[in-house]
């Protein structure tokens, strides 16, 4: 049985750390299947297309887990969330959570991410380690890891 | 004549008509008054008569009785001589009856000389026939004179009566009719007012006019003073309005000023932190690439630390320049255009070179203009450069075109693509801080149109922008004035 590694998708506008997350991933010793988006417009394209995705990555789809940045063109962070909480209702994607990752700290952005019951940790960029990073992504997809492995 | 001197008038015709006819009244009592004393006068020398009829028939002669009627009869001229006043006098004169003093005087010296008599024949100086004679002539002349004295006294006071009664009837009348009229133009001119007070706005255009000629004295006072309160009553209410006004509109724009400030702070600070964090990330790396011994890998991040660096180095520039937009410098000279875009080509090129788009740009001014170059070198290179970054890889030939001219009173700039274009959706935001509309391609720090727009404020112009897939086009007009 060859293991199969559990899909995730970023979701940043900015190249540098998008880099940097799946370099600290890759620190963690997380195996991953890693997607990347650039913005939620196209992060949410990604997860409407279920039907054909499933068909293109039988293993790495759809992700169970989205490391979402807020500041973003088009769709940003808070937007997607909204789209997102709608699409979870359609789609079988109900068991994919969210992690914030974003540089932004303010109070009431805060409050209104943490509201959607999916989102289940907020990192904030540059502030956190490798191991850091293993811990909280374990905490989330501990029982997933069980299940690919 | 105002209010108060025809009320004055009114109060003095009514005491005349009151102080006449109580004269009057006087007056006939007076008449009566002498009636009664001519009546007395009779009736004591009737009493004397009596005492002379009892000397005649032989009786003994009583003294003191014919001395004291004699007193009484005296004692009636008198009265009438001090009842009668200098008016009075006047009056007999005029009428003819002032005889009635000669026979009250008469009266009394006869009276005199009778008791003059009596005291004779007391003493025995007089006999008792002569006695008796002169009480007789005596007698006769009293009754000769109250008989007199009726005639003058009747016409005295019928002429008092017939004079002033027909004088009190006429000033009633007067007053009475006086009196309502003057009561009547009182009420009248008070009913105009009221009026003209109470009339609807639009009929009376000049108020202030028709006040002026419809009223006088008091109401006119009154009026004036009226109306200088309302004035001012509503001139304070008009300040206090505008005040309040200007409190709101001040208080909306120090909000408005304080949000702006707000949302660029969290936007500056967000985009200053995030090349810094990224940078801190990649260092990090770097010292665990290059003690892994994967120098390639630490290089290549080397970069990317260094570009960001160069884009934190820009946004810091552009946000002091921002900073700088707003206050005036009095650096001002006549700016050569031609020097200032050869200046900018070799600042742009980096993004000049591999690009494809054409750039074109004419000066055709008439005047040479005069400012501060800085600006106008900042308005035309964040516009140009847009144009270059925003190109369209579609199109045969894309071009940048910039139009440098000024027509009579106004400067113009125009910036001319057939890039990628701005979506509708967006277009109002295009001025706005830390805006990109192109994720892919952007590399600035989306302060850039902001900091023309302040530039272009600076100077008292206007930008405005037209945009579709076609291309975009952005004009600026500057008032000459300002930049001479």
């Amino acid at each position: 049985m060859t293991k199969i590694k559990p899909p995730i998708l970023i979701v940043d506008d900015n190249e540098v750390d998008r880099y940097i997350l799946k370099r600290l991933i890759k620190e963690a010793k997380l195996d991953l299947t890693i997607f990347e988006k650039k913005d939620g417009q196209e992060a949410l394209e990604f997860l409407e297309n279920y039907e054909s995705n499933r068909i293109k990555y039988p293993d790495g789809f759809p992700p169970i887990l989205i490391f979402l940045d807020i500041n973003m063109p088009k769709v940003n962070g808070i937007q997607f969330l909204e789209k997102f909480s709608k699409l979870r209702k359609m789609i079988e994607i109900s068991s994919c959570v969210v992690m914030m990752f974003s540089s932004s700290e303010r109070e009431e952005e805060k409050k209104i991410i943490m509201s959607h019951d999916f989102v289940k940790g907020y990192l904030v960029k540059g502030s956190f380690q490798a191991a850091e990073l293993k811990e909280k992504v374990m905490a989330v997809i501990g029982q997933h890891l069980d299940k690919y492995s | 004549m105002n209010i108060s001197r025809k009320l004055m008038l009114i109060v003095i015709l009514t005491a005349a008509e009151v102080s006449i006819t109580v004269y009057s009244a006087f007056e006939i009592a007076k008449g009566a008054k002498f009636h009664q004393l001519n009546f007395l006068h009779l009736k004591y020398t009737h009493q004397l008569t009596k005492s002379v009829k009892k000397i005649e028939n032989d009786l003994p002669i009583d003294i003191n009785t014919i001395e004291s009627d004699i007193l009484l009869i005296r004692q009636q001229p008198i009265d009438c001589i001090e009842e009668i006043n200098p008016l009075n006098y006047a009056v007999m004169k005029f009428i003819n009856t002032e005889q009635t003093l000669t026979i009250c005087e008469k009266d009394i010296e006869i009276a005199d000389k009778t008791l003059l008599s009596v005291t004779q024949y007391e003493k025995g100086e007089l006999s008792r026939a002569d006695f008796l004679l002169n009480l007789n002539v005596a007698l006769v002349s009293f009754n000769k004179h109250s008989e007199m004295f009726e005639e003058p006294i009747r016409k005295t006071v019928s002429f008092i009566l017939m004079t002033l009664i027909p004088l009190v009837i006429v000033i009633s009348f007067f007053n009475i009719i006086f009196i309502s009229y003057l009561s009547r133009t009182i009420s009248s001119s008070i009913r105009n007012l009221t009026l003209l007070l109470s009339s609807k706005p639009e009929s009376n255009i000049n108020l202030d006019d028709e006040l002026d000629i419809k009223t006088s004295g008091e109401l006119k006072a009154l009026v004036i003073a009226a109306r200088q309160r309302i004035k001012n009553d509503l001139l304070n209410i008009e300040n206090s309005i505008e005040l309040k006004e200007i409190i709101n509109s001040q208080t909306a724009s120090l909000q408005q000023a304080n949000d702006e400030l707000a949302q660029f702070a969290y936007r500056a600070s967000h985009d200053l932190k995030s090349p810094l964090s990224g940078a801190k990330s990649l260092a990090h790396f770097v010292i665990e690439d290059i003690k892994a011994g994967d120098t390639e890998e630490a290089s290549r991040n080397a970069l990317v630390i260094y570009q960001q660096m160069e884009k934190l180095e820009t946004l810091v520039v552009d946000i002091l320049l921002l900073a700088k937009a707003e206050i005036g410098s009095e650096d001002r000279y006549v700016i050569d255009f031609n020097q200032l875009i050869i200046d900018m080509k070799e600042r742009l090129t980096w993004l000049m070179k591999d690009n494809p788009c054409k750039l074109e740009t004419t000066i055709n001014l008439s005047v040479p203009i005069k400012s501060e170059k800085a600006r106008f070198a900042q308005i035309i290179e964040n516009l140009i450069s847009n144009g270059l970054k925003y190109y369209d890889r579609n199109k045969d030939s894309p071009y940048v075109r910039c139009n440098i001219f000024n027509e009579q009173e106004t400067f113009f700039i125009t910036v001319t693509d057939n890039g990628m274009g701005i979506p509708q959706k967006h277009q109002g935001e295009v001025f706005d801080m830390f805006k990109r509309f192109h994720a892919q391609t952007s590399t600035g720090s989306g302060l850039g149109m902001a900091l023309v727009k302040k530039h272009i404020e600076y100077l008292n112009g206007e930008i405005s922008l037209q945009s579709s897939d076609k291309g975009t086009t952005f004009k600026i007009v500057i008032p000459l004035d300002k930049l001479i």
